[in-house]
């Protein structure tokens, strides 16, 4: 890049800076810009990255678009956390803002105050405790302070601690020996550093104080995720081929019968071999762990997804604060997955995060079961599920062998029986998976529609991104008319709404799929979107007064919904006062606009990437 | 004083009712900010897989402290404060875990086919948040509120508290690092280039 284009650049570069401190250009500041992207790549490219990441809609951003159950549960998860009441609002004390502002300085005085207070305690006791540490002979490192001891997290299958059976959230400390014969178990260490022991895996605890942790590892599988530890602090595993230092990565050790093989996910670790000086392994490396030293290699993807799963039922387990989530089923040995994660095999106890959680338990030959659960922390929750038989291909509507039951290693496990998502354990805390429903009359492409209905909407989301909007509209069909009683099926109502409204030109069929689902769910958690897309579809059928009754309702149900702004101008160029509108524009959440299809010829793109049902 | 209080006098009557704990106003007020809440931490957060879970707790905050809101501004304004300040924090603590999601983000993201398509678009602003992960974390939050909420440079400054000068320098920093990125990687380059011919 010339010195030239250097100075164009930084010229425009200020421009660009004083137009967004709030500076009207002139229009040869103007058209020195024009003109500068036109000839500037550089600057062309920053102008356009700018535009995509533009917040033009509250669902536009980087992240997948929630479904509808997922959005409701961490709603829900949200308000569940927060105390019965806050306080006022600080407005609705009204008081003149010279009072305000002596107030403030007052309490701002009184802040400085008790500040240098608490700095002159602090002070004192830190002398006092200085003066006294002199006098007091100093006890050996290991004993000092409170060190945090190991805590067993995670147990599934046959987990032993020093020769017994062991209790999740049972203490571990120095020469504690772990064994997992079968199943899986997670320990917690200090310093938030976890690890997930895997099936046939001994682990002995050699270290733990301020100055390192340290495991040995006999045999086995260890996926560990390392907190950055604090200066002058090691993570050390031990290996019969040597050692593996680390600072802060997720990486796996595995001592297999004739090698030890080490994996590095994230991070970077040091390996310190016999008669071998020591050696790093970085991130994406996998190498074997012997005296003189392997050349590493790289990780695959496979395996990287393998540690990464790992890493992932890591950190739904949880030391401190954790709710303890007992299951066991009949028969045992089924898959227990949390929030999607696989935890392990049952009878498994787990000490899990607390909030909103899925449990589906499966087996192969026996019908899934699922469950929402809202753990508390500190909470016990027991569950003891009976496993039905599952039925056979040929009883699921519509079913392809690839999809009809579940698999060991589903990453997402398939929902129970159609048209009830959740088994719900009832009040003694059991489930038990119904009989599925008899076969229906399924779509024409009956063979390559799954069974479930989550995995329809999937289907129809996968027809949509072709741009396929028959195909779609067939899939949301289906789905409403096998699974009515679902919340897919009522998701995809909305979505059908508007996948007829906007690209197959049926505002009567969309008419009829908006208001079928105010009609079943007038207070639904896509009501809002629902009320604006019946609006549209009025207003395409011509029916000014149903129109002009629609736009009238949603105002008063939704005032501040991001379309209200544009209902609010739609009433005005109908000639009708919004009434309880006093706000106008302002109430709305600007920043919207370009969003809705009350001008023109409503709504394309703009809410094509925030379908309902997706 | 009054006139402000008019303007955003529901937003202000919403918070009102929030903070004595109605449940309604909560339920309200959770639905209203829960989109605009996960967008701004997924961008500051850079596809960790927890963001979901940073958000949420982000969004705890913000009705926590609706007793807080004064009525002067959007409460959308109000909350982005919090949670820009929340969700720094959160990164701040745990750095390394977010950087093993922008692998696995990475490799979805190549896959990133028609530039037409909404969810296209989201894979190269997915792709885009893993390169605004390089950015230091004071330099991102400047992008993002500048950039994705538009806000424009004093009130960012005042958002973050920070020295006007300091955002224009950090902007400025961030706009030059993103730039050499962006033209480095294959995917965004070409939409870029597509998008400016």
């Amino acid at each position: 890049m010339s010195v030239r284009s250097d100075e164009a650049c930084g010229r425009y570069q200020q421009l660009a800076m004083e137009e967004a401190e709030g500076k009207v250009l002139s229009y040869e500041e103007r058209t020195f810009m024009d003109e500068h992207l036109q000839a500037c790549e550089a600057c062309r490219v920053e102008a356009a990255v700018s535009d995509l990441v533009r917040f033009k809609n509250d669902r536009d951003g980087p992240c997948e678009p929630l479904d509808e159950l997922s959005r409701r549960r961490r709603i829900n998860d949200v308000l569940a956390r927060i105390p019965a009441s806050t306080g006022e609002a600080l407005s609705s004390i009204p008081l003149p803002p010279p009072v305000q502002a002596a107030k403030r300085t007052f309490g701002r005085a009184l802040r400085y105050a008790a500040l240098a207070a608490v700095v002159l305690v602090a002070v004192g006791v830190g002398v006092g405790i200085s003066l006294l540490m002199k006098r007091t002979p100093r006890r050996s490192a290991p004993g000092r302070g409170a060190f945090p001891p190991a805590r067993l997290l995670l147990a599934s299958g046959a987990v032993g601690h020093n020769g017994a059976t062991s209790a999740v959230g049972s203490v571990l400390r120095v020469g504690a020996t772990i064994s997992v014969h079968e199943g899986r178990a997670a320990l917690g260490l200090p310093q938030g550093t976890q690890v997930l022991l895997a099936a046939e895996t001994t682990v002995r605890i050699t270290r733990l104080d301020r100055a390192a942790t340290s495991l040995y590892l006999e045999r086995g599988k260890l996926t560990a995720m390392v907190n950055p530890q604090r200066r002058a602090s090691r993570f050390v595993v031990g290996t019969r081929a040597g050692q593996v230092e680390v600072k802060g990565t997720v990486f796996a050790v595995m001592v297999e019968p004739g090698r030890v093989l080490l994996k590095v996910l994230r991070g970077r670790v040091q390996v310190t071999e016999p008669r071998t000086s020591p050696r790093a392994v970085r991130r994406g490396q996998v190498t074997e762990i012997r005296e003189g030293g392997r050349p590493v290699a790289e990780l695959g993807s496979e395996e990287e997804a393998a540690i990464l799963h790992q890493v992932r039922s890591l950190e739904l387990v949880a030391g401190i604060g954790a709710a303890t989530l007992v299951i066991s089923s009949r028969p045992a040995g089924a898959v227990v997955t949390v929030d999607g994660v696989e935890l392990g095999r049952t009878p498994l106890t787990a000490r899990v995060r607390p909030g909103h959680r899925e449990v589906s338990v499966r087996k192969e030959g026996r019908a899934p079961v699922r469950e929402l659960l809202a753990l508390k922390p500190g909470q016990r929750v027991t569950r003891d599920f009976d496993l039905a038989p599952a039925v056979t291909t040929a009883e699921v509507p519509g079913a392809s062998p690839a999809t009809a039951g579940p698999r060991a290693g589903d990453p997402e496990p398939p929902s129970g029986e159609p048209g009830r998502p959740f088994a719900p354990g009832g009040k003694n805390g059991r489930a038990r998976a119904a009989p599925p429903r008899p076969p229906s009359s399924g779509p024409s492409a009956a063979s390559h529609i799954p069974a479930s209905p989550r995995a329809f909407l999937l289907e129809a989301r996968k027809r949509r991104a072709a741009r396929n909007w028959r195909g779609a509209a067939q899939i949301y069909r289906a789905v409403i008319r096998q699974f009515p009683a679902s919340s897919e099926a009522r998701a995809a109502r909305v979505s059908l709404g508007v996948l007829l409204l906007e690209r197959l030109s049926d505002p009567a069929g969309a008419l009829e799929q908006f208001s079928r689902y105010l009609a079943d769910m007038k207070l639904g958690a896509l009501a809002q979107e629902a009320a604006y897309g019946r609006i549209r579809a009025l207003r395409k059928l011509g029916r000014r007064a149903q129109e002009i009754a629609a736009l009238k309702d949603f105002l008063r149900l939704y005032p501040n919904a991001f379309q209200a702004r544009l209902v609010r101008r739609r009433l005005n160029k109908l000639g009708v006062k919004p009434s309880g509108t006093g706000m106008g524009g302002a109430g709305g959440t600007g920043g919207m606009e370009g969003t809705g299809g009350m001008e023109g010829t409503g709504g394309t793109d703009g809410t094509d990437g925030t379908n309902p049902a997706d | 004083m009054d006139l402000v209080q008019t303007a955003f006098a529901e937003d202000l009557e919403l918070a009102s009712a929030a903070a004595r704990g109605d449940e309604k106003a909560r339920r309200c007020l959770a639905e209203r900010l829960f989109e605009r809440v996960r967008t701004t931490v997924h961008y500051l957060a850079a596809g960790d897989r927890d963001a979901d879970d940073m958000a949420q707790l982000a969004l705890v905050e913000v009705l926590g402290a609706a007793g807080s809101y004064r009525g002067e501004c959007r409460i959308e304004r109000w909350a982005d404060r919090i949670v820009v300040r929340k969700a720094m924090r959160q990164l701040k603590r745990r750095r390394f875990r977010e950087q093993i999601v922008a692998i696995s983000d990475e490799a979805r993201a190549a896959a990133s086919p028609d530039q037409e398509d909404q969810a296209a678009r989201r894979q190269l602003r997915r792709r885009l948040a893993a390169l605004l992960s390089q950015l230091k974390a004071d330099r991102r939050a400047v992008v993002m509120l500048h950039w994705v909420h538009g806000y424009s440079i004093p009130e960012v400054a005042e958002l973050t508290e920070a020295p006007l000068n300091t955002v224009r320098d950090r902007l400025r920093v961030a706009k030059k690092q993103l730039q050499k990125a962006v033209l480095k990687d294959p995917v965004l380059r070409d939409w870029a280039r597509a998008m400016g011919s």
